[in-house]
């Protein structure tokens, strides 16, 4: 459960880098409020009504999801995709926006016919700042500094799930330079932009800032992490593919690790998943609205100890510590056949195998770790990241609304389908009903626009039915138990200031204790430091967010 | 007696000595020459060797050159290249002029505000403006989104002043005092006596700055909102930073097509970062050494 916990060299050093960066450039940062967590307006969204929920229906799902966070799932692309806007929702002029991207940088305007394209559907002159994720934070900061801000800003939220990180005195620079939308969207006002009114109401949780509405929601799936099993070399080894007690699963993995074969169980230590296996919680146990950290528990010593016996036994590749791992080739290439990550990765291990037509791969549930049926599994975060709008006229944030209103065209819809894949016989080609991207519409579509607001999450696995009704029944049994984690939706500056140095400290006591450099007992010391540098510190914040809601 | 102990020269090695040096020596080389094969080696191979080396290949069975081909698609590394090329052409050829400019004034002990000015160029070298004050300079003086921010603010490097400065100050005063009898001005000598006396120093200096132009993201990232700006360093940052696992994960669940895998894809951008630089190498490097050994032996 990498996703949760782990934080992988790269992303530490991006952390590190930021957090320092956001050090030097505080000051500047602040010029916008005043210093201190004190500049932050109440939190208290306890009035708050959010956007109402009104799910659209002009798109029948092949295998329906729920209201508990199952995704809707599509075993194709819906033929003859439905228009649903019939004039563009701009009004010609020029709008600018601060977005991330996750992928290398598209091709200029002028060389790049999706943008073009883009242009002439939303009826705007999109100017687009582009930023790589791990560069978001000192991006942001001189943005602010400078008070160079754009139309549509998307604030440096520099961690996998999405929650704040790095930006001191958030909701402080929200009032001060943001436009508060609580009164274009709270409720039905929504309904005003029928596909913001299709966004999941949980989702819009972290866009809620002093009390108001301060940004639209990118949201994502609940389903989180899960432990991807190679099925086909499951079944060609003839091992136990749902082990049903931690002493099963130790089993299981030892069956599997040959070193002379060159092959292991585990991609990575299977920290979160035996977590789980123990029933603690993501992040905080809620006892009352008194909060304790999982890292406060005394399970997780438990969890320690069985993971660094699993690394002792040589269940896990040996690699697995070194800062650029390629787990995902080991995972590929039958080197590893258990790893870690989001559900959003199964489209790609489907597609990046070089097992060919017999590459098979399922979802581990994790068992109660003595045994008596599966254990809980861990709700994600269902906001990837939020955007906000500079202030401005209420009429032209309508008109932005209006933007994100299509930008939010859900799947199946044609709006969608060019949004995401561009234009057929361009940038993708149709294939056994599912869309298959072109070498230019690898590189021309990657704008960052999703990142300004996007549909809800689907499960569609391109040119594999069985893959997407898999992923499907895995996300339909583990939801129903699955468990929230308090602390999603709420805010706490600590927390967004220290994440990356909490996060750190607690990787390495980790690691050296997966490693067998420090006793278990260490973990004491660990926890005392967590306390001491900022863990108590956001747990009081976070109580008093949650009495707030 | 023989002619070894006769001359009084170095004692030729024995040959298990010889041996030992040539291991050596080979085992050296193949520290260097081993993972710069596997570099490019890795780029020129295909998603499925790769995948099965574990990330890195020495010898590709089939050699594929679809992560030059994804990188160099759609325009975005030929336009950026072409930035860097023009803004390291144009930076070098300006902080050339500058630096030995000023590190000519500061040469000459009797030159103007030559204390305070010397303090001045040692106080940078210690003091560096953080970001964000940089910043709000390049923006007061209206050089956001401009080429020139990549330029202006690193023009001139206070270790390369003082050191151009201290070359300066080593040559011959006679050559200079009888330039001046001869009636040339400071512009002259400068151009005329001093600088062609100058080429080695010149050249590693040169170097430096070009390196650093070549090399430089983080002002382009800062300074430039225009991505269609970008300089080839920043550009091909984001296939390594990002990882370029482009595939539906990115996506959200929803598919793609495939690009090259991520190890092939960075190794091709290593390959392609250093070949500037590797070209420009050899035209410099009888330079180089003298130039570095500059000062290193007085005499």
């Amino acid at each position: 459960m990498a996703r949760y916990h782990t934080v992988d060299r790269r992303r530490f050093l991006a952390g590190t880098l930021a957090t320092a960066a956001a050090a030097l450039v505080g000051p500047g940062v602040l010029t916008a409020c005043t210093t201190g967590t004190a500049a932050n307006p109440t939190q208290d969204v306890s009035k708050l009504k959010l956007p109402s929920a009104i799910p659209y229906t002009g798109v029948r799902p092949d295998l329906p999801g729920n209201a508990q966070g199952l995704l809707d799932a599509f075993l194709r692309y819906p033929a003859n995709p439905k228009r649903v806007f019939a004039t563009p929702p701009g009004d010609g002029s020029t709008v600018s926006a601060f977005v991330q991207t996750a992928s290398p940088i598209p091709p200029a305007v002028d060389s790049n016919p999706y943008w073009q394209e883009l242009n002439k559907r939303l009826g705007v002159n999109l100017q687009l700042t582009i930023v790589p994720t791990a560069d978001m934070p000192i991006k942001f900061s001189t943005l602010v500094a400078g008070n160079d801000l754009p139309d549509i800003i998307e604030p440096a939220l520099n961690t996998p799930n999405g929650m704040p990180a790095g930006i001191a005195n958030l909701p402080a620079w929200l009032a001060s330079r943001c436009h508060d939308l609580t009164s274009l969207l709270t409720g039905d006002a929504v309904k005003e932009y029928p596909f913001l009114a299709n966004l999941p109401t949980d989702a819009w949780k972290q866009c809620r800032f002093n009390g108001g509405i301060f940004g639209v929601p990118v949201p994502r799936g609940v389903g989180g992490t899960l432990m991807f099993r190679r099925d086909d070399l499951f079944t060609q080894l003839g091992l136990n593919p749902n082990p049903a007690s931690f002493t099963e699963f130790h089993d299981v993995c030892k069956q599997i690790s040959d070193p002379r074969a060159n092959r292991w169980a585990l991609a990575q230590a299977p920290l979160d998943f035996i977590r789980q296996m123990l029933g603690l919680p993501w992040r905080w146990q809620n006892n009352g609205g008194k909060l304790t950290s999982t890292y406060e528990l005394a399970e997780n010593k438990q969890a320690l100890s069985a993971a660094a016996q699993m690394m002792q036994d040589g269940l896990i590749h040996p690699d697995s510590t070194a800062s650029t791992a390629p787990v995902k080739n080991w995972f590929n290439s039958g080197e590893a056949l258990l790893i870690s990550d989001r559900y959003t990765a199964w489209p790609q291990y489907f597609q990046n195998n070089v097992a060919g037509p017999s590459f098979d791969l399922g979802g581990m549930r994790p068992p109660k770790f003595n045994g008596g049926g599966f254990a809980a599994t861990w709700q994600a975060e269902p906001t990837n990241n939020f955007t906000a709008f500079k202030k401005t006229s209420t009429s032209r944030i309508k008109e932005l609304l209006k933007l994100c209103n299509w930008l939010a065209a859900p799947f199946g819809t044609d709006e969608f389908l060019f949004r995401r894949f561009g234009i057929a016989g361009v940038h993708y080609n149709m294939v056994n009903g599912s869309p298959v991207q072109t070498q230019a519409g690898v590189t021309q579509t990657v704008l960052g626009i999703r990142y300004i607001v996007d549909a809800p999450d689907v499960i569609f696995i391109p040119g594999s039915p069985e893959q997407t009704r898999k992923s499907y029944e895995y996300q339909k049994s583990i939801i129903p138990t699955s468990v929230k984690d308090p602390q999603t939706g709420l805010f706490s500056d600590t927390w967004s200031r220290k994440q990356g140095q909490l996060g750190t400290l607690i990787n390495n006591a980790q690691n050296d204790i997966l490693a067998g450099r420090a006793p278990v007992s260490s973990w004491d010391d660990t926890v005392s430091q967590w306390k001491a540098i900022g863990g108590d510190q956001v747990r009081v914040e976070l109580e008093k967010a949650l009495q707030h809601t | 007696m023989t002619t070894r102990t006769m001359t009084g020269g170095l004692v030729p090695a024995t040959r298990p000595a010889r041996v030992v040096k040539a291991v050596v020596l080979l085992i050296c080389c193949a520290v260097v020459i081993v993972p710069f094969i596997g570099i490019v080696a890795t780029s020129l191979s295909t998603r499925d060797e790769v995948v099965r080396s574990g990330g890195f290949v020495m010898f590709p069975s089939r050699i594929t050159f679809a992560a030059y081909q994804a990188i160099l698609s759609g325009g975005v590394v030929t336009r950026a290249t072409v930035i860097s090329v023009a803004v390291t052409t144009v930076g070098t050829a300006l902080s050339l002029v500058a630096t030995s400019m000023l590190g000519y004034g500061l040469s000459r002990s009797r030159s103007t505000l030559h204390k305070p000015l010397l303090m001045l160029v040692l106080f940078a070298l210690l003091f560096t403006p953080g970001i964000i004050p940089s910043y709000l300079v390049v923006k007061s003086l209206g050089l956001l989104d401009n080429y020139w921010s990549l330029i202006l603010p690193v023009a001139i490097n206070a270790f390369n002043v003082i050191v151009l400065r201290a070359f300066f100050m080593e040559l011959p005063r006679e050559i200079i005092d009888s330039a001046r009898i001869d009636g040339a001005g400071d512009v002259a000598i400068l151009w005329r006596i001093v600088l062609p006396m100058s080429k080695a120093v010149l050249a590693v200096i040169g170097l430096f700055y070009a390196v650093g132009y070549w090399n430089a993201f983080f002002t382009a990232l800062l300074y430039l909102q225009d991505n269609a700006k970008w300089p080839l360093q920043l550009v091909l940052r984001t296939y390594v930073v990002n990882q370029v696992n482009l595939g539906v994960d990115q996506l959200g669940g929803v598919g793609g097509a495939q690009l090259p895998p991520q190890q092939a894809l960075e190794m091709a951008i290593l390959v392609l970062s250093i070949i500037p630089i590797l070209l420009v190498y050899p035209f410099v490097q009888r330079h180089f050494s003298k130039g570095v050994l500059f000062g290193a032996v007085k005499g």
